[in-house]
């Protein structure tokens, strides 16, 4: 079964995020194998059945490769903000749209705090941010200055009332960095 | 005797603080006009205890140049940076609180960023 295929077996998934709040910080912890489908599952759920606006934080995919991604499993990218931390860093081309910001690097945290925060004071509606992937982000960034990162993030989500998603590879996530995130959570799902 | 970079691309800003930093013999003042600056001094051997680092930069940002120096794989992660800057929107100095040991706004007292210098190498 390859990842896409997975979308429709993740019923589970779904039953985990309705018994939330109407805001909440959810750590989802994926296989490797079983990262795109579950990722899609969320997004697919959050977006299209209950009506949030996503910003999403792709430290994986490239913004092309994603939107193309979300449009197969039928979701509605017009209620997506992207921030693509890998295109310019990977020499990919920058496809111009409105949905999506580019930063230079995954390292370049400052920059894409000051673009989560924009985007989060620009989009009125019910939003989540979702952060794609700790496990990523960590590869490019000291364990000390993404504590920083993550800190910030989600006291700044609270404070604005805007739910956040967080998933992580699990064999492949550092163990003292998954409990200090897990710690600020809600809740930790297994997807 | 601990040096300080300031990354500023005001040069009165540099000349106050290094007149400031450098009457008491305590510190060694390392003046930088830009990021690019900054990052010539490191590679050739001026390494601080401390970067004073202004974030309203024309070209390199002080966002960029704190997120270049903290790369994982940068020789110079360890090095403790303060903000300081003009700007007075809140996002910057939510961010620079998040990511600086210190984030410091212009003007400034020259008594009290001594005070913040000395509280951030003590801490070391």
């Amino acid at each position: 079964m390859n990842a896409l295929d997975q979308l429709n077996d993740n019923a589970d998934i779904l039953q985990e995020f309705s018994n939330l709040p109407d805001e909440w910080i959810v750590l989802a912890e994926t296989s490797a194998e079983k990262t795109l489908g579950s990722s899609l599952s969320m997004i697919k759920y959050l977006v299209d059945d209950k009506g949030y606006v996503g910003i999403v934080v792709s430290a994986s995919r490239p913004y092309n490769n994603l939107t193309n991604l979300y449009q197969q499993k039928g979701i509605d990218t017009n209620k997506i903000l992207f921030i693509d931390c890998i295109s310019k860093s990977q020499s990919v081309e920058l496809e111009e749209a409105g949905n999506v910001v580019y930063q230079d690097a995954v390292s370049d945290l400052t920059n894409i705090s000051l673009s989560i925060k924009t985007a989060m004071d620009k989009i009125p509606e019910k939003k989540f941010v979702f952060i794609d992937s700790i496990t990523t982000m960590l590869i490019h960034n000291t364990s000390e200055i993404f504590d920083r990162f993550i800190h910030g993030m989600i006291t700044k989500l609270r404070i604005k009332g805007v739910s956040g998603l967080l998933l992580s590879v699990e064999e492949e996530t550092d163990e003292h960095i998954r409990f200090q995130i897990a710690d600020l959570c809600d809740k930790v799902i297994k997807v | 005797m601990k040096k300080i970079m300031m990354v500023d691309d005001e040069p009165d800003q540099r000349f106050v603080l290094k007149t400031v930093l450098e009457q008491d013999g305590k510190y060694e003042f390392i003046g930088a006009n830009s990021g690019e600056q900054c990052f010539e001094l490191l590679q050739q051997g001026h390494i601080p205890d401390l970067i004073l680092l202004d974030i309203m930069m024309p070209e390199m940002s002080g966002w960029t140049v704190h997120d270049r120096l903290k790369k994982k794989n940068s020789p110079y992660n360890n090095i403790p940076i303060i903000f300081l800057t003009g700007a007075t929107d809140d996002d910057s100095k939510e961010v620079g609180g998040w990511f600086g040991e210190d984030y410091i706004e212009k003007p400034y007292d020259v008594e009290d960023i001594k005070k913040r210098i000395d509280k951030v190498l003590n801490k070391l």
